[in-house]
């Protein structure tokens, strides 16, 4: 476990802070420890113009006016003498007014750093507010000191002061130790019941949502929540009504012996949120004496639930609350302070962004469940890939980022890319399946990307989204010319707007077909952007452009009309059988009027329903199966062919594949490159082929490539197939042709050559 | 018999040196001759702005300083005594050491504050408050305290709570031989010298040129921490919640018996401090005393209950090895200047751990630093420096001040 500095100056300051009896001395030395802990040269308590105590000034009475800027949150002061001085400010609270400060010749003040000034002002405005307390409760006891009785009663408080005083360092160490709650809420019981000589002691909390009541914490005999439930339950509900400590007199669970319950409020942030009750049967002139010991204790015990709040909302708003890595912010912070330690030592700052391959597909898939587990995994492997002093963090959705210090140019990103790809390669279960995740990473350092943190992360971010067109599942570098290629993207996005109508679409047509007599029996239309300066432009470039700025919903009624005019025209002239096949999109889908709009189309073009098959992703049929099944079923109705596209993709369930209304299942091609090399690739081509069968639809192999894989392929039974063995895209014109060949035998004479070859072999 | 000294020619071109240092030691058997020596030889025939002495504990010291007084006239005077003392000519545990400023350049005023056990805070801030009637530009305060006199941070705070952040503060704690019986500091001015003891003197010094301070210990942490669960300034009854003195003798494969012999178990604890966990490394604490009743520790200065501590270890070449960053910082806070002499504050501890070879292996890498650059100083109990941030009092470590 490492130890930071840091945590424990909070526990050694509230020990020295807490114990001063005098309100000057106590806020000169808070001071001195913060700026002494904190490796600053000046400090100061500022109070609207008032400077309360200040040091590190001498004498100097310009104080107020050089400290004042820092308390309204400048980041650096002018002090005469020294020149600029790095700035921190944290606001006392506890209802005390006031501000601590401090400056700083060398370093600017870290997170951390500012964090632990916080919790220093925290601790400063609880022991100044408990200061007046205390010297009000001495007020009134200086009235009665001439009683005999009450002098005596002075040296039992200092004797049980200095008993509470050693129980709350047990709480804070606890806190400091970054205890979890219930071992500081067990503490300040355990501390209170030891210190009532072993009554119970309780605390309960009113539950913020239900308004009940709830223990959360016990200490002394182990069966006081049983015996005194109710009584317990009774006093808190009371306490927490008047809001002061009350006494209440009730029978245990035998009813036999009456108890006295004792409750005093506990607060948090200033808001009476539960009470700290301990019950036993005490004698009546006791009873003065354990209120007090029990009122000190809750509030205290307010000081460690408050202190507990405040480090874990001080760790929400820095961390990420899934992965527990820090976020965005947090990681801006380190790198613009990485950046300007580097710049003095002279070495380089790297940067790694990375984004989680199809992270969409699982999500869509699995549910958001499932994609958070997969996140929550992928940090874990991001840490175990870590040096000790990189950072870490979460960027934003499947977003990562990694921050490596003291580095010379990329190399190092490399290898920790390196080694964060090779610790992906072992998969993960995820719903009770076996995912791999892969991720594309861009890598940035300040070597050859100058600039601020905010644009090291992006260029990183440049070089992440150049791995992801390159087809994911790896790491490139950043370099300058990538930003040109950025506001192409841009440039393309804009133009993407009119290439409807501009008339920059075109299609192409890949041949599907029948691999038991390799004739030609469909085509899927495959849409290409004829861009005017930049010619043609491939659908993996423009296609998730559209996707993001809706463009697609235009773009993918204009490819249905144009294939199924093109279709009718092909059936009607030469090829009566063929079938067409269009890719729909998700926001197609979503769209509540798609099937109308098909149903159009179809009586636009006189195409017949059944000879048009339209293509949907697994994933996208995954994200919402149910909702899937309602959209599909009136295109179904209407005669509409359907297929799951890039099966095997997108993790779904073979249960809810049976209730999918689909004719086909399209193989992705991952699957047919293995189909020849393992044995494993054919067994499951077998197995998607068998169950496709079993639920009555047809297989598609796409990516076809090699004769062998036909050959493969037809043995295992497989229907139909595409891929550029048979035909790349062919131009509208060259349809026809194609089909002709493929159903004269051309295809099939070639096959039936390979296969004879194979068996005189 | 050793004369050094250097100096600077002022700008004016007078040819009078606007600043300069020597040093002086001397190891006569008798006080007053030991006195008169070094004083002759720091001065070389010239009138000094201040003149420092350390001198053991057990001489003469009224007879000393009459020895120091005849040659140096009643010129400000500070003073203390020390473990054993350091000199450009190597280390020696009898010996009086005199160190002297003078110049125009210089400006000085000195001053004491008795019966610093009392308050320390209040000696503190009495000391300091003369700094405000320094014009010069650069200033530093020098502090040299009674180190019996129980916690000092408090007289560092109180002093750096008056000077603030733009003026230099260092100096030692004095010393006797490691007996904890009684040390002595010396002030004197024009109404005479003073011995006294339970005392802090001090001497604002003001230069038209820079003075630098450099702090170093060669430590290192070694095992895993410890949290101080109860402790009262210096007095650490339990570690981790269980007897100090019994997490100790274990951590140094012994047992809590080891602290019947208190004089060795206090030789044997002196060479395996704890170290607290600071923003700027560690802050050292030396053990001198395990009470076998109740399993506590002693350390000579406060080690705050909720302290989060490791054992340190050094070895020889550690140690050694803080001169160079000693001098490092020091020669940094010149600025460029070139460094007419130094002071050195180190703990009398390093001397027992570094023994005879190493303390003189420790002097030749100072000289090899600084080469015919004259020094003084003596072996401490606590030094005292602020190079950055507002923490000024530390144990075990090499404290140097460059004057230019």
């Amino acid at each position: 476990m490492a130890y930071h500095w840091s945590i424990h100056q909070l526990t050694e300051y509230f020990e020295a802070v807490i114990s001063e009896d005098d309100e000057f001395v106590a806020v000169r030395g808070a001071i001195e420890r913060a700026v002494e802990a904190l490796g600053a040269e000046i400090g100061a308590l500022v109070r609207d113009d008032e400077l309360l105590a200040c040091v590190g000034m001498g004498r100097d009475t310009r104080s107020v006016e050089v400290m004042r800027p820092a308390a309204q949150g400048a980041v650096m002061i002018d002090v005469p003498g020294m020149g600029l001085l790095h700035a921190a400010a944290a606001d006392l609270d506890s209802g005390i007014t006031g501000c601590l400060v401090l400056g700083r010749v060398h370093d600017e003040f870290t997170g951390e750093e500012r964090q632990l000034l916080q919790g220093m002002a925290s601790v400063l405005g609880l022991a100044l507010r408990s200061l007046r307390t205390l010297q009000l409760e001495r007020t009134v006891r200086a009235e009665r000191e001439h009683e005999a009785s009450e002098r005596l009663q002075l040296v039992h408080t200092l004797g049980r002061r200095q008993r509470l005083l050693e129980s709350l360092l047990t709480i804070q160490r606890a806190i400091s130790h970054r205890a979890p709650s219930q071992t500081v809420l067990d503490a300040v019981t355990a501390g209170a019941a030891q210190l009532l000589n072993n009554a119970f002691v309780a605390l309960v909390i009113v539950e913020p949502m239900e308004g009940h009541y709830r223990i959360v914490s016990s200490g002394g005999p182990p069966d006081g929540a049983v015996s005194y439930r109710s009584l317990v339950m009774a006093a808190a509900a009371d306490s927490v009504r008047v809001d002061g400590p009350v006494t209440r007199v009730g029978a245990g669970a035998a009813e036999v012996v009456r108890w006295t319950a004792l409750a005093a409020p506990v607060h948090i942030e200033g808001n009476t949120t539960g009470s700290l009750v301990t019950v036993a049967g005490f004698d009546a002139s006791d009873v003065d004496d354990r209120l007090d010991t029990l009122a000190a204790f809750a509030e205290q015990a307010s000081v460690a639930l408050t202190d507990a709040r405040t480090v874990e909302a001080m760790r929400d708003a820095y961390r990420d609350s899934l992965t527990g890595l820090p976020n965005r912010g947090l990681f801006l912070d380190r790198l613009n302070h990485a950046l300007l330690t580097a710049a003095r030592i002279g070495t380089d700052v790297t940067v790694l962004f990375i984004d989680l391959d199809r992270f969409k597909d699982v999500n869509d898939s699995l549910g958001h469940a499932a994609g958070d587990e997969l996140l929550a995994w992928f940090a874990d492997r991001i840490r175990g890939a870590l040096r000790a002093d990189d950072t870490a963090a979460r960027i934003g959705g499947d977003e990562f980022a990694i921050l490596l210090e003291r580095t010379a140019g990329d190399e190092v990103g490399q290898h920790v890319a390196a080694r964060l790809a090779n610790a992906l390669l072992q998969p993960m279960s995820l719903v009770g399946r076996e995912v791999s995740a892969f991720a594309s990473i861009g890598i940035a350092s300040s070597s050859t990307s100058a600039g601020t943190a905010d644009d090291l992360l992006r260029n990183a971010d440049v070089a992440m989204y150049r791995a992801k067109r390159a087809g994911g599942r790896t790491a490139v570098v950043y370099e300058s010319s990538m930003h040109t290629e950025t506001i192409d993207a841009l440039e393309l996005g804009h133009d993407l707007n009119h290439v409807v109508v501009r008339g920059e679409l075109r299609l192409q047509y890949q041949p599907v077909v029948d691999l038991t007599t390799g004739g030609a029996v469909a085509v899927e239309a495959l849409v290409r952007w004829d861009h005017p300066t930049r010619g043609l432009i491939p659908p993996n470039v423009f296609i998730p452009l559209a996707e993001r700025n809706g463009v697609i919903v235009e773009i993918g009624e204009w490819v249905l009309r144009q294939s199924c005019r093109a279709a009718a025209a092909w059936r009607a002239k030469s090829l009566p059988n063929l079938r067409i096949s269009v890719n729909v999109s998700a926001r197609q889908l979503d769209d509540p009027t798609f099937a109308n709009l098909v149903a159009s189309v179809l009586e636009d073009t006189s195409l017949p329903a059944n000879a048009l098959t339209l293509e949907v992703t697994e994933s996208v049929l995954m994200r919402d199966p149910h909702c899937a099944i309602q959209l599909l079923g009136p295109l179904k109705a209407m005669g509409v062919r359907l297929a799951i596209d890039d099966f095997g993709t997108g993790y779904s369930s073979l249960a809810s594949l049976q209730h999918f209304p689909a004719d086909q299942l399209k193989i992705d091609k991952a699957f047919i490159d293995t189909v020849e090399a393992s044995a494993e690739g054919s067994a499951i081509i077998r197995a998607v082929v068998g169950l496709a069968r079993t639920l009555q639809m047809e297989t598609v192999a796409e990516g076809i490539e090699t004769r062998e894989q036909w050959a493969r392929l037809r043995e295992l039974s497989c229907d139909l197939g595409q891929g550029y063995y048979f035909a790349r895209p062919l131009g509208p014109e060259a349809v026809p042709a194609f089909f002709a060949k493929s159903l004269a035998g051309g295809l099939g004479a070639d096959f039936a050559t390979t296969a004879t070859a194979r068996a005189a072999n | 018999m050793t004369v050094t000294s250097n100096e600077t020619k002022a700008a004016t071109g007078t040819g009078q040196p606007a600043r300069w240092f020597g040093a002086g030691r001397s190891t006569d058997v008798d006080a007053r001759a030991a006195g008169v020596q070094a004083s002759r030889d720091a001065l070389a025939g010239r009138t000094a702005s201040l003149v420092v002495v350390f001198c053991p504990a057990d001489i003469d010291m009224q007879a000393m300083l009459e020895g120091v007084r005849s040659e140096t006239g009643d010129v400000p005077l500070i003073g203390c005594s020390g473990l054993a003392h350091l000199s450009q000519t190597g280390p020696a545990e009898l010996a009086v050491v005199v160190s002297v400023l003078g110049g125009d350049g210089f400006e000085v005023r000195v001053s004491a504050a008795p019966n610093v056990s009392a308050g320390q805070r209040a000696a503190g801030e009495h000391v300091a408050d003369m700094i405000e009637e320094l014009a010069s530009e650069h200033k530093l305060l020098l502090l040299l305290a009674d180190g019996l006199a129980g916690e000092q941070h408090e007289l560092v705070r109180g002093a750096y709570s008056v000077i603030g952040a733009t003026v230099g503060l260092a100096g030692g704690c004095a010393a006797d031989e490691f007996l904890y019986e009684q040390t002595f500091q010396f002030i004197g001015d024009a109404s005479g010298v003073r011995v006294l003891s339970d005392a802090v003197v001090a001497a604002a010094i003001g230069s038209d040129a820079p003075i630098g301070v450099g702090v170093a210990h060669g430590w290192r942490k070694v095992g895993k921490p410890m949290v101080a669960t109860r402790s009262s300034e210096g007095h650490v009854h339990t570690l981790d919640g269980e007897p100090a003195l019994d997490v100790f003798a274990e951590r140094v494969g012994s047992t809590r018996a080891m602290a019947n012999d208190a004089k060795a178990f206090q030789l044997f604890a002196l060479k395996h401090p704890l170290g607290m966990s600071r923003r700027s490394g560690e802050d050292i604490r030396v053990i001198h005393g395990g009470n076998v009743e109740d399993g506590s520790i002693t350390c000579l200065a406060d080690v705050p209950q909720g302290a989060l501590l490791w054992m340190m270890e050094t070895d020889r070449a550690g140690l050694i090895s803080s001169v160079d960053d000693a001098y490092a910082e020091a020669i940094d806070g010149l600025d460029g200047a070139a460094p007419l002499g130094f002071l050195a504050f180190e703990c009398g501890v390093r001397f027992l751990i570094l023994e005879a070879d190493g303390v003189r292996e420790e002097a030749a890498r100072f000289a090899e630093c600084a080469p015919g650059i004259p020094f003084a100083g003596f072996y401490t109990m606590g030094e005292i420096a602020r190079t950055r941030g507002a923490r000024g009092m530390h144990h075990l470590t090499l404290v140097l001040v460059a004057f230019a």
